[in-house]
């Protein structure tokens, strides 16, 4: 906009020429993406000599639906794709399905029998079995033909009863990735700090820092994440969002998602990255403090990729790349020039 | 919840049909459906007037869409294809009950259509506010749904005839009719002390 809002708003008091009469086709077109070259220019014209027009304008240009009315449809968009979710079984089947079909056919009364000798069982042990990893990753398949993947460091609980109406875990430090066996009536569940995640069927990163927050990373498919204030936010296949322990806000996070799942994949990726914040990623995946001494050297920009390769090899494509210089004491690093 | 994209994302959602109609699993499809079903609901309620209903008519044209993946037509914006589909089964569905032998275009359901300014992008006083509610308000559910879709969606005017079944001048003539009605509304409105 050529003109300051205020001094357009005081000018349209003033004006009291008539407006053309095909004004407000004009205005619809150009707010459509119709309009052509020309008739931009006209109406460029038209505003120099009638201002309160583009009050109007601004309020069109910012005119939204309600936020209500996004919610009900992605409430409505929820509860209708339970509704179809039996009818799309038709599909090419996988294998997995198939043998699950073929176990709830066969497996009902050995396991009602099974399911009796180990109730008596169940008593004595705990309501949480625990999955834990110390400085090796590990990944495991849960009876319900879901697959968990551990980072280091991560303590992981999933109930005794897991796959029996529900799928509850609870991801009590670290970081964990998830890949959820569809199942209509057991709802998959993560409870990380003060948010749980419902899962609606997909593959989704959590990662769980000291101090409660939790960050949410969604690869396919869709899942609710949920604070215990009762904030609670749809999240889909790409989708990243952050929950501190503090505030109840569930947050979008906009930066790069290209090395979330690094300390899965042993695949780093900085595209056009400044170091300060490869520095950040640095210490996820090798599990460091990374400390950027330097202003000048933080504000450096990176463009590697590393497949699975030693701290040591990595830190010296860095150091020569950018012309910097790496001490590295126990688990800190320091950049400077 | 997130903000609304102003442009809706076509070009994801036509990855995501390729990939369904390609690799033709169930995840695939979810993710079309999770991309698509909410506008979808969103536009089926405000032509049938009735949640239950819209849900039946969004399913029955996405279950067609997952049944015949492989078979699918190559489309020039997916979401014209998928909004054309809705409309059709809606149209059929009042048809074959009957509860309309007028333009279902005459009975859209305004109370689903509201809009207000967003704060992020203007700062109005409340008075201001108030004003642009009570014009948008007074439009008929046929404007708001033709502002709806070009606004919110980001189609063309002859995009919106086709889904709407009407022509391209009268989407046109709606876009102003909207625009006229605030701007006449607006016009007396005092200057707003915070923009």
């Amino acid at each position: 906009m050529p003109y300051t809002q205020r001094h357009l708003f005081d000018r349209a008091i003033r004006t009291k020429d008539m407006l053309p009469e095909n004004i407000w086709e004009l205005v619809a077109r150009i707010q459509s993406g119709e309009a052509s070259e020309a008739e931009e220019q006209e109406l460029q014209a038209l505003l120099d000599q009638h201002p309160e027009l583009f009050k109007t304008i601004l309020v069109v240009e910012a005119l939204q639906l309600t936020p209500e009315m996004e919610e009900a449809a992605d409430e409505m968009r929820m509860h209708s794709w339970q509704q179809l979710q039996p009818h799309i079984d038709d599909a090419p089947a996988t294998s997995r399905t198939n043998i699950r079909r073929l176990l709830i056919r066969t497996g009902w009364a050995a396991a009602i029998l099974v399911a009796g000798l180990l109730s008596y069982n169940w008593w004595l042990h705990n309501t949480w079995k625990t999955l834990a990893t110390t400085s090796a990753k590990d990944s495991l398949l849960l009876p319900d033909g879901s697959r968990v993947f551990l980072n280091a460091n991560t303590t992981l609980r999933y109930a005794r009863n897991y796959g029996k109406g529900s799928r509850e875990l609870m991801l009590d430090n670290g970081e964990a990735y998830f890949e959820v066996a569809p199942q209509q009536n057991n709802p998959f569940t993560v409870h990380a700090a003060a948010v749980d995640i419902k899962v609606l069927g997909t593959a989704f990163n959590v990662h769980r820092s000291a101090n409660g927050q939790v960050d949410i990373f969604v690869t396919s498919g869709s899942v609710k994440a949920e604070n215990k204030s009762g904030k609670s936010m749809v999240l889909h296949a790409g989708a990243q969002v952050t929950s501190s322990g503090k505030t109840p806000d569930i947050k979008p996070v906009s930066t790069s998602t290209a090395n979330v799942l690094a300390w899965k994949t042993n695949h780093l990726v900085f595209n056009q990255m400044p170091l300060s914040e490869v520095a950040v990623v640095l210490a996820n995946y090798y599990q460091l403090d990374v400390v950027v001494t330097d202003s000048v050297v933080s504000h450096k920009v990176l463009q590697a990729n590393f497949n699975n390769k030693p701290l040591d090899e990595v830190l010296d494509v860095i150091g020569k790349a950018l012309n910097v210089n790496i001490t590295k004491k126990h688990k800190t690093l320091e950049f400077h020039q | 919840m997130p903000k609304p994209n102003r442009d809706f994302p076509d070009d994801q959602g036509k990855e995501l049909w390729e990939k369904m109609k390609v690799e033709g699993d169930q995840s695939a499809f979810a993710s079309f459906y999770h991309h698509y079903a909410s506008r979808l609901l969103h536009f089926a309620s405000t032509l049938l007037g009735a949640r239950e209903q819209a849900e039946e008519v969004v399913n029955d044209v996405m279950l067609w869409t997952w049944k015949n993946r492989h078979t699918l037509p190559a489309v020039e914006k997916v979401s014209v294809y998928l909004y054309t589909a809705t409309r059709n089964t809606a149209y059929n569905y009042l048809k074959k009950n009957a509860r309309s032998t007028t333009d279902p275009l005459d009975d859209i359901q305004p109370e689903l259509l509201q809009f207000s300014p967003s704060p992020e992008q203007l700062h109005l006083s409340t008075e201001a506010v108030r004003k642009i509610e009570k014009a948008v308000n007074a439009l008929p559910g046929r404007c708001r749904l033709v502002f709806k879709l070009i606004r919110e969606d980001g189609l063309k005017y002859r995009e919106v005839a086709e889904i709407l079944d009407i022509s391209v001048k009268t989407v046109e003539a709606q876009m102003a009719i909207a625009i006229k009605k605030l701007h006449e509304q607006l016009h007396d409105m005092t200057v707003p002390k915070n923009s």
